[in-house]
C-alpha cells in the first residue's frame, strides 16, 4: 500500500504537483491518467526518489521514502518506462539480471530467476543473447517488463511504457500485462495519456491536469458524473465512445 | 612536424592572449589569476605525486654528487663537440665519474639545469650572458660581468679563445650582385627574405636590438630553427639568415658573413660557465679545465665543426682527437681514472655514429635503434598511464559538476597552450633535474585534455533516461558508475586516450631536448648537423610508431567495446 500525504514538487517556478494526498492499494491496478505535463510522471519520479519533494511524504507498504530507505524501496519496485530503458551495451539476459548480480545473488538463484521472468513476460529465450538494438520495439518492452519483475518487487511503476508500440502489439501487451499484474497481486501505478489504455487496465482513473488531482474514479465515473468540464473535454477528445468500454 | 614549428605554434596562443590582455578584453582579466592558480595546483599536485618514485629509479639523474661532475651541451654541433672536449678535459684529472649531458635544448635549459644543479659546468658566451641572461649595459665589459656572476652563484673561466659571435650572411653571388658587404647596405634592400632563430629573434642581444641599431626595414624575418636555415637558404627560400661566426656551414653552403659595421654584436667569447665552489669540490678537475684557457682559437673551432658537419665524424671522434693534443697533466688514461669513470655518453657516441654520411636504411636501423624505440616507448606509455589515471577521474568529476567542468577544463586546456620548451624549462628547475621526469611530467600534461574532455563528453551524452533507468533499478553510486555509465562512455574514452597517445608519440620528440632520449635523439642532431638522413632516421620511426599506436587503439576497441557501441566511436 502507498500512502502520499501532501506530496509536491515545482520546477523553476512552474508547478509539476501540487500538494496531494492519496492512498494507493495493496494488489491494484491505479491509472494515472492526463495530457503530457500534468504531473503523472513526476508523481511516479517522486515515489522512486528519482526527485525529490518540495513537501509531504510517501510512505510504502508502511516504510517511510527517505535517504535511508530509498535504495531498498528500489529494490522493492519495478519501474519500467517507455522503450524498456534498456542499457546499450548489455545483452537482454545481462540487462534482466543487473540487479540480481548487483546484489551478488548467487548463480543459481539468478538462473530460476530469470527463467521464470522470461516465462512471465513471454521472451523467446534465444533473445537473451541479443543486444538491445537487434530487437523489435515490443521484445524491447517485454525485456524491460522482465527486469522490472526479476526482484518479484510487491510494487510495480509504468511510466507510460507501450506508447512507443504499434497498435496491434500495444493491444496484445496491454491484455496481457493486465492478466499478469492481476495473477501476480502486483500493486501497480500507471501512468498513461491514453483513455483507451486506461479503460483497459483497471478501474482506478486519476485523471490530472496541471499538477492537479481532477477526479479519481472508474471510466464511467468519467463519462457519467464528470467533475469538471475539463474531464468531458479530456474523455471528448479521445473518442471515448460508451459503446467501446470494455468493462 | 619538426620541434621548431611545433613551437612556434604553441607559442601563438599565450601571445594572442596576452594582446587580448593588454588591450584590456572585459571579462578575460578577472579569470586568468583563477586559471592559472588552478593549473599551479594540478602542476603541483602531479608533480609531487610523480617525483618520488621516479626519482628512486633513475640512478643515471641522480643530482650530482660530491664526486661527480655532469657536463651540460646546447643543442647546436658546437655546443656538442665542446661539451665532449670538457668532458674528456676534466676526466684526465682522475678526480671524478664525469658525464655528459648533451643537447639540452635552448640557453634558457642549459640555465635551468645548471642552476638547479642538474648539470654542473658548460660552455657560454659572453655575450649571451651579459645580455640575454644578466641584462648588462655593456656587454663587453668583463669585470661587471664576473660581478654579476659572482652575485649570482655562479662563475667563468678565462675564455678558451674563440668568439662565436652571431653574424647576418647571405650567399656570397647574391651579395656580391647586389653589393652588400656591411650590415647597414641591407637597408636599402627591403625586398630580402630573412630567416632567423627562433632564439635570435626574441633575445635581447638579437634581431630587436640589431633592427633598431641599423634602421632595417624588414618588418617580419621568417623565425626558423638553427639547422634548418641553411638547408632554406641553399634552395633559394631565404636570403638573409643569422649565423654563428664559426658556423661550418659558411664556407659549406659559400656565404658570406656581413662586417657588423655598426658594431652591434658584441664579444661572444667562449667562456667555462659553472656554480661557485667547483673550484673547491673538485679541484683537479678544475685545473683541468683551466687548461683549455686559450685553447682554441677561431680557425680552430670552425674546423672542429666543419670535420663534425661535413665530414661526418662523431662529435666523440673530434673532440677526442683534440683532447689528445692538450698539455694535460698525465693521470693515466681517462679510463683507469676515478674508479668509475663513465663511458662516452651515450647520445653523442650514437650521434656521432649516424652523422656519417650513410644510407637511410643504414642509419635508421643502426645500433641504438633498440634503445631509442625503448625510450620513446617509455616515455609515451608511461606519460600516458599517468595522463589516463589522473584524466578519467578528472573528467568524470567534470561531467558531474558544471563548476569543476568549467574550471578543470580552462586549465587543462591552458596547459596545452604552454609551449614545449618554456615547460620543459619550468619543470627542469621545479624538479632540479634533467631528463626522463621533467619529459614525463610536460607529456603527462599535455597528454591530459583530450582524456579529460572525451571523458566528460562520453558521460554527458548517456541519455538521461538511462540514467534515470539505472537509479531507479536501485544500483549504487559506484555501480552506475561502472556497470552503466563508464562502459556506455568507453569508445568516446578510447577514442581520447588514443588522440593522446598518437599526440604523445610526436611530443617525447622534444624529450631529447633534454636529455630523456627517444627518437627525438636523432631528430635533434639531424637538426644540429643539418642532416636530413639522421633527421629521418629519427621521424620515420615517430611516425611509423604513430600509426601503430592507431592500430593498436582500434584493436583494443574492437576488443573492449560490446558490439553495439562500436561503430559510434569509429577512428
Amino acid at each position: 500500500m502507498i500512502e502520499v500525504r501532501g506530496l509536491s514538487r515545482s520546477f523553476g517556478g512552474k508547478v509539476a504537483l501540487a500538494p496531494l494526498t492519496a492512498r494507493f492499494g495493496r494488489g491494484r491496478v491505479s491509472v494515472l491518467l492526463g495530457p503530457s505535463g500534468c504531473g503523472k510522471s513526476t508523481l511516479l519520479r517522486l515515489l522512486i526518489g528519482l526527485v525529490e519533494p518540495d513537501a509531504g511524504s510517501v510512505e510504502i507498504d508502511g516504510i517511510p521514502l527517505g535517504p535511508g530507505t530509498v535504495m531498498a524501496l528500489r529494490h522493492r519496485t519495478g519501474y519500467v518506462i517507455q522503450d524498456g530503458g534498456l542499457f546499450p551495451h548489455l545483452t537482454a539476459r545481462d540487462n534482466i539480471t543487473l540487479l540480481a548480480r548487483h546484489l551478488r545473488w548467487d548463480e543459481l538463484r539468478i538462473r530460476r530467476r530469470l527463467a521464470a521472468v522470461t516465462e512471465l513476460a513471454r521472451i523467446d529465450p534465444r533473445l537473451l543473447a541479443q543486444y538491445p538494438s537487434t530487437l523489435s520495439g515490443g521484445e524491447r518492452q517485454r525485456i524491460g517488463i522482465a527486469r522490472a519483475l526479476l526482484p518479484d518487487p510487491p510494487l510495480l511503476l509504468c511510466d507510460e511504457p507501450l506508447s512507443a508500440l504499434d497498435p496491434i502489439t500495444r493491444d496484445d501487451l496491454q491484455r496481457e500485462l493486465k492478466d499478469l499484474f492481476g495473477a501476480l497481486g502486483k500493486t501497480v501505478l500507471w501512468v498513461t495519456h491514453d483513455l483507451h489504455e486506461a479503460a483497459a487496465l483497471g478501474d482506478d482513473i486519476l485523471l490530472m491536469r496541471a499538477g492537479e488531482l481532477v477526479q479519481r474514479g472508474s471510466l464511467s465515473d468519467l463519462l457519467d458524473r464528470p467533475a469538471d468540464p475539463f474531464v468531458t473535454r479530456f474523455v471528448r477528445a479521445q473518442h471515448a465512445v460508451p459503446a467501446e468500454r470494455s468493462r | 612536424m619538426t620541434a621548431g614549428t611545433r613551437h612556434s605554434t604553441r607559442r601563438a596562443l599565450p601571445v594572442r592572449l596576452a594582446d587580448a590582455l593588454a588591450a584590456g578584453m572585459p571579462g578575460t582579466r578577472a579569470r586568468i589569476p583563477a586559471m592559472a592558480a588552478a593549473i599551479v595546483v594540478i602542476l603541483a599536485a602531479t608533480l609531487v605525486a610523480g617525483a618520488a618514485p621516479a626519482r628512486a629509479s633513475e640512478p643515471a639523474l641522480e643530482r650530482p654528487q660530491a664526486k661527480a661532475l655532469v657536463v651540460g651541451s646546447k643543442r647546436f654541433t658546437e655546443s656538442y663537440i665542446l661539451g665532449e672536449i670538457v668532458r674528456r678535459t676534466a676526466e684526465s684529472a682522475g678526480e671524478a665519474a664525469v658525464r655528459h649531458e648533451p643537447g639540452l635544448g635552448n640557453t634558457g635549459i642549459v640555465q635551468a639545469a645548471l642552476r638547479s644543479g642538474a648539470i654542473d659546468v658548460y660552455v657560454e658566451y659572453t655575450g649571451t650572458l651579459a645580455r640575454e641572461i644578466l641584462r648588462l649595459p655593456d656587454p663587453d665589459d668583463a669585470a661587471a660581468l664576473a660581478e654579476a656572476l659572482r652575485r649570482e652563484g655562479l662563475a667563468v673561466s678565462r675564455p678558451l679563445g674563440f668568439n662565436n659571435t652571431y653574424a647576418l650572411a647571405m650567399p656570397a653571388a647574391q651579395a656580391e650582385q647586389l653589393k652588400i658587404a656591411r650590415i647597414s647596405d641591407l637597408a636599402a634592400h627591403p625586398k630580402l627574405r630573412l630567416g632567423l632563430t627562433q632564439e635570435f629573434l626574441g633575445r635581447a642581444d638579437g634581431w630587436p636590438g640589431l633592427r633598431t641599431r641599423y634602421g632595417l626595414p624588414f618588418r617580419t624575418p621568417r623565425g626558423m630553427e638553427h639547422g634548418l636555415k641553411f638547408g632554406a637558404i641553399a634552395a633559394g627560400q631565404l636570403d638573409v639568415i643569422d649565423v654563428y661566426s664559426t658556423d661550418a656551414a659558411i664556407e659549406r653552403h659559400a656565404l658570406r658573413v656581413l662586417e657588423d659595421d655598426r658594431g652591434w654584436f658584441p664579444r661572444y667569447d667562449a667562456v667555462l660557465l659553472h656554480r661557485v665552489g667547483l673550484e673547491q669540490r673538485l679541484p683537479r678537475t678544475y685545473a683541468a679545465l683551466r687548461v683549455l684557457e686559450g685553447r682554441i682559437d677561431d680557425p680552430t673551432m670552425r674546423s672542429l665543426n666543419a670535420r663534425a658537419e661535413v665530414g661526418g665524424e662523431s662529435f666523440a671522434a673530434v673532440a677526442a682527437g683534440f683532447v689528445a693534443r692538450l698539455p694535460l697533466p698525465a693521470a693515466g688514461t681517462p679510463e683507469a681514472a676515478a674508479g668509475g669513470t663513465q663511458p662516452p655518453s651515450r647520445a653523442v657516441a650514437d650521434a656521432g655514429q649516424a652523422s656519417g654520411r650513410r644510407s637511410l636504411a643504414g642509419t635508421l636501423f643502426d645500433a641504438d635503434f633498440l634503445r631509442l624505440t625503448g625510450e620513446h616507448l617509455v616515455l609515451v606509455f608511461a606519460s600516458l598511464l599517468a595522463s589516463v589515471v589522473v584524466g578519467i577521474p578528472l573528467g568524470i568529476w567534470c561531467a558531474g559538476s558544471p563548476r569543476a567542468r568549467r574550471w578543470v577544463l580552462a586549465a587543462v586546456s591552458l596547459v596545452q597552450t604552454i609551449p614545449s620548451l618554456a615547460l620543459l624549462a619550468f619543470l627542469i628547475a621545479l624538479y632540479a633535474r634533467i631528463g626522463m621526469l621533467p619529459a614525463l611530467t610536460a607529456l603527462f600534461l599535455y597528454g591530459l585534455l583530450p582524456i579529460v574532455r572525451n571523458t566528460c563528453a562520453g558521460l554527458e551524452s548517456i541519455p538521461p533516461a538511462l540514467r534515470d533507468a539505472a537509479v531507479a533499478l536501485g544500483l549504487s553510486r559506484s555501480a552506475r558508475l561502472l556497470r552503466i555509465e563508464l562502459p556506455l562512455a568507453l569508445g568516446a574514452i578510447l577514442a581520447g586516450v588514443q588522440t593522446s597517445a598518437v599526440i604523445n608519440v610526436g611530443t617525447a620528440t622534444i624529450a631529447a631536448f633534454i636529455g630523456a632520449g627517444g627518437y627525438g635523439e636523432r631528430i635533434a642532431t639531424g637538426l644540429a648537423l643539418n642532416d636530413a638522413t639522421v633527421l629521418l632516421a629519427g621521424a620515420l620511426p615517430a611516425a611509423a610508431l604513430a600509426l601503430a599506436v592507431q592500430g593498436l587503439f582500434h584493436a583494443l576497441e574492437q576488443r573492449l567495446l560490446p558490439p553495439p557501441l562500436r561503430q559510434r566511436s569509429g577512428a
